[in-house]
């Protein structure tokens, strides 16, 4: 691959108008609501109304009565899958999947799928729903973390023997597994410490919010060849989800990428699209279903919620001595909280010599908890860096000296083991420390907060072809949904290794028959990995004008270099040769060897972990609690800024995000155990009335591992917002913050104990 | 040294794990720092979470501890790796040079 350190880059970096902006603005983009086929049946799905229960008996008699109903599925429909996770299942146990969109047995939540119709109209379907007559034996839920890790917490399944324990348990239990990692001795090292912070934290689980309900189509064909029409983070992966869970060939199933209204890591994995396929082929008809508002919130994969203890011990002169912490994580109804990941994230920032951090996931009765950017480090991140807050009051330190005296930078070992390489942590402290937002003076009940977050970022596999058209402008196609404006970054990386002009590159995101495999777009990898491969598969393509244009020349390749979209003389040994565009060697192309096509399939490795600093200023109403975020700043390593509004939106939308889980959000049950709060009536994401205009900067550290130097960029917004939120309050108001979110009767129970 | 090395694989044939203890310990050669987990010493190791082995690759290298310490090989194929200060996707043919460092680590999700 070329290197392009020290290049001068003529696209990237620049801010070319995206290239799915009009069709969203005048509507006619293609969501997966949109599809509409000829014979299309509406398909809805009955749920659970109780939050934990054995399924007595399914009777769907009547239901496939109904006239208009075309076909009704329950559990039963689902083939067996092995209950565990073997080699090349990418860790997803099959069982649990196909419980969790279907229930087989067990209600495990308010909100679980246990029956599916399809009819010629909703209406009708709606009503066959109500025909189908489940018996349930109610039984005790748990719904607390910290209440779900007890011994005597209703036990959801008999089959879940705590892991990372020894002995290994003999009885089953809610504990999924303890994970502990350990740098030196912190237990020996606090006795080094002049001032010592211990605070528990609770937090709500929340859901990603993304605007567009989950929607999919799908067809069944005589042949047994099966279409799917949907918007996800990955069609890949749900091509090869429906496949595993229905016991298909994966080539049998075609899955068409829709627009995306949102994902956030919530569209990672499948709740409708293998019903809907059961559907369709029970039918023999197209089906659509159609998640309402309320189905999203009762029934995807909303982050969890969680019970944290952190303690950290530091010098008289801030030197952090000893850090420990304890993260307890829910998973939802079925095992795969983020607790390994909050784990080695927590500590991120800070360059500790003893450190160690300890997770436990818990299954309780609620929906399946899955990704939201960043998973699980938001939460251990706000543990985290509100105790590093109240240590630099302790010692009364500007809370800004304290990161950057014990801030990670390249060669600091983190937690987990490895030591980090280039990376921006220190740079994006100074540019906070740096912004003008430190000398506006503050109101009385106004504070400011600080807060730093890490994120791994990842690499995986990705799939891209470039294809040149006979008057040399391109169309590149890669497997990954874009969720975040990653088309536009593909069309400037192709633009940039081609040499022409960005407005001849036309970037498409192909189906799952017509491009090579593409991981799903999560991990703030696409940028980085799907962009890898599109500077590949268009290096592919140089090399293939180069090796055409030396034929003509009658030299060898070498005497041909590519410059600015050029083929040109690399030296006399080319001859008086006048250089040849790239649309001049398109033209020729099918007398020199046929059809221009650059391809690359690779699994990138070399991403670049990120952090990023956030800097607020709030001001809390003492008679109402209610807290305003005045001020809102977020600097943050994005290694090179292929689009820079594309990076800008994604920390604002990051920090808007952070904001609402740290002031609003949170998932409400009643003591049945049932959703209270389904809808984004009482379910309180921020508006854009909510924020101040979040000022962004972007810092470049490149990335040794990426030609051009790229770090993810989505998800290390979202990590520090609730730190600094609660630090601010804590400025403002003197009440430590300690349990999210931090809405107003909470603020001013806090204030009103303080007084 | 290279033929002594050879005939010391060929004579402990399938055990790739003996192989690579012995052949490092009697030809001294440099070998990759692995390191477990706590909970998987503790599972799997009695305890023991660093290793000095003399292993080719990930897939070497998983079978190497699975003969040492059988059951952990899948368990630790479930996460994640990082080589050389670099976590891995799907790690499996990635070399590992003598003076590697190599880390097991839980699965990281993206959102």
């Amino acid at each position: 691959m070329a290197g392009y350190e020290g290049k001068e880059f003529k696209w990237i970096g620049t801010r070319p108008v995206r290239p799915d902006g009009v069709d969203k603005v005048t509507g006619r983009a293609t969501y997966g609501a949109d599809m509409n086929l000829p014979g299309q049946l509406t398909g809805r799905i009955l749920r659970s109304p109780h939050a934990h229960a054995k399924i007595l008996s399914i009777d769907t008699s009547k239901a496939e009565k109904l006239a208009g109903v075309k076909a009704v599925i329950t559990g039963k429909d689902f083939p067996a899958m092995h209950n565990g996770v073997l080699p090349g299942d990418e860790g997803v146990n099959f069982h649990y999947l196909s419980c969790n969109i279907m229930a087989q047995g067990k209600a495990l939540y308010d909100g679980h799928a246990v029956a599916a119709v399809a009819a010629t109209s909703a209406a009708i379907a709606e009503e066959a729903l109500a025909l189908i007559e489940v018996k349930y034996e109610v039984l005790p839920h748990v719904i607390d973390v910290d209440a779900a890790l007890k011994p005597d917490a209703p036990l959801l399944h008999d089959d879940i023997f705590t892991t990372g324990v020894t002995p290994k348990p003999e009885k089953p239990s809610n504990t999924v597994q303890r994970v502990q990692m350990q740098l030196g001795d912190p237990d020996a090292a606090f006795k080094d410490a002049d001032v010592i912070v211990e605070r528990s934290f609770k937090t709500k689980a929340v859901h990603q919010g993304y605007i567009e309900p989950h929607a999919a189509v799908a067809e069944w064909s005589e042949d047994g060849q099966c279409r799917i029409w949907c918007s996800s983070q990955g069609h890949f992966m749900v091509r090869t989800l429906t496949a595993r869970l229905l016991k298909m060939e994966v080539a049998q199933i075609r899955v068409m990428p829709a627009e995306i209204g949102g994902g956030f890591g919530g569209k990672t994995i499948v709740f409708i699209e293998p019903t809907a396929v059961l559907l369709a082929r029970k039918a023999e008809r197209p089906v659509r279903i159609v998640m309402s508002r309320d189905e999203v919130f009762r029934g995807s994969g909303p982050a969890p919620g969680t019970s944290i203890d952190v303690k950290i011990g530091a010098k008289k002169d801030g030197t952090l001595v000893a850090a420990t912490g304890e993260f307890r994580y829910q998973a939802g109804a079925f095992p795969g909280s983020p607790v390994g990941a909050a784990c080695m994230a927590a500590f991120g920032p800070y360059a500790l010599i003893h450190v160690r951090v300890t997770g436990y996931e818990a299954v309780t009765n609620r929906p399946l908890c899955y990704s939201y950017r960043a998973p699980g480090a938001p939460l251990s991140s706000f543990a985290v860096e509100s105790v590093i807050d109240e240590i630099a009051q302790k010692l009364n330190m500007d809370p800004m000296e304290i990161r950057i005296k014990n801030g990670s930078k390249e060669g600091t070992q983190m937690v987990y083991g490895p030591k980090l390489k280039a990376v921006g942590n220190l740079e994006c402290l100074k540019a906070i420390q740096n912004h003008p937002i430190n000398k506006i003076p503050l109101g009385p009940n106004q504070g400011r907060g600080l807060a730093a977050g890490f994120w791994f970022n990842l690499g995986g596999q990705s799939s891209a072809v470039v294809n040149i058209a006979e008057d040399g402008t391109a169309t590149i196609m890669t497997g990954s949904p874009d969720i975040g404006g990653s088309r536009a970054s593909m069309a400037l990386m192709a633009a940039e290794v081609l040499g022409i002009d960005y407005t001849k590159v036309r970037p498409i995101v192909g189906d799952t028959a017509a491009v090579g495999f593409c991981e799903i777009t999560h991990g703030s990898r696409v940028t980085f990995a799907t962009g890898m491969a599109i500077i590949q598969a268009a290096e592919d393509v140089v090399l293939q004008c180069r090796q055409r244009v030396a034929k003509m020349w009658e030299v060898d390749v070498d005497a041909v270099k590519w410059e600015d979209g050029h083929a040109r003389p690399a030296g006399a040994n080319a001859g008086d040769q006048k250089p040849l565009s790239l649309a001049q060697i398109a033209a020729k192309a099918a007398r020199t060897g046929g059809p221009l096509v650059g391809s690359a399939a690779i699994n990138a490795g070399g991403a670049g972990p990120a952090f990023g600093v956030h800097i607020c200023d709030v001001e809390v109403d003492p008679e109402t609690g209610h807290v305003t975020v005045l001020r809102y700043v977020a600097a943050q390593d994005a290694g090179k800024a292929i689009h820079p509004s594309y990076v800008e939106g994604q920390i604002q939308g990051g920090v808007a995000q952070g904001v609402g889980w740290a002031l609003n959000e949170e998932y409400i049950f009643g003591a049945d155990g049932r959703l209270q709060n389904s809808g984004f009536l009482d379910y309180r994401i921020p508006v854009a009335s909510d924020l101040p205009m979040i000022d962004t900067i972007i810092l470049e550290v490149p990335n040794p591992g990426h030609p051009f130097g790229v770090r993810g960029v989505g998800e290390v917004p979202i990590v520090p917002p609730l730190g600094a939120i609660a630090n601010a309050i804590a400025r403002a108001t003197g009440a430590r913050m300690t349990d999210l979110p931090m809405s107003p009767p909470k603020i001013l129970a806090a204030i009103d104990a303080g007084k | 040294m290279a033929i002594q090395s050879y005939t010391q694989r060929a004579v402990f044939g399938t055990l790739d794990c003996r192989g690579a203890l012995l052949l490092a310990m009697t030809n001294n050669t440099a070998m990759a720092r692995i390191v477990l987990s706590d909970e998987f010493g503790r599972q799997f190791a009695g305890g023991q979470t660093h290793f000095d082995l003399d292993v080719r690759d990930v897939r070497h290298l998983l079978r190497t501890l699975d003969g040492m310490f059988p059951g952990i090989g899948e368990q630790l194929e479930a996460g994640a790796i990082a080589i050389d200060n670099e976590i891995i996707p799907d790690p499996w043919l990635n070399p590992i040079r003598p003076d590697s460092e190599v880390f097991f680590l839980p699965a990281i999700k993206g959102g």
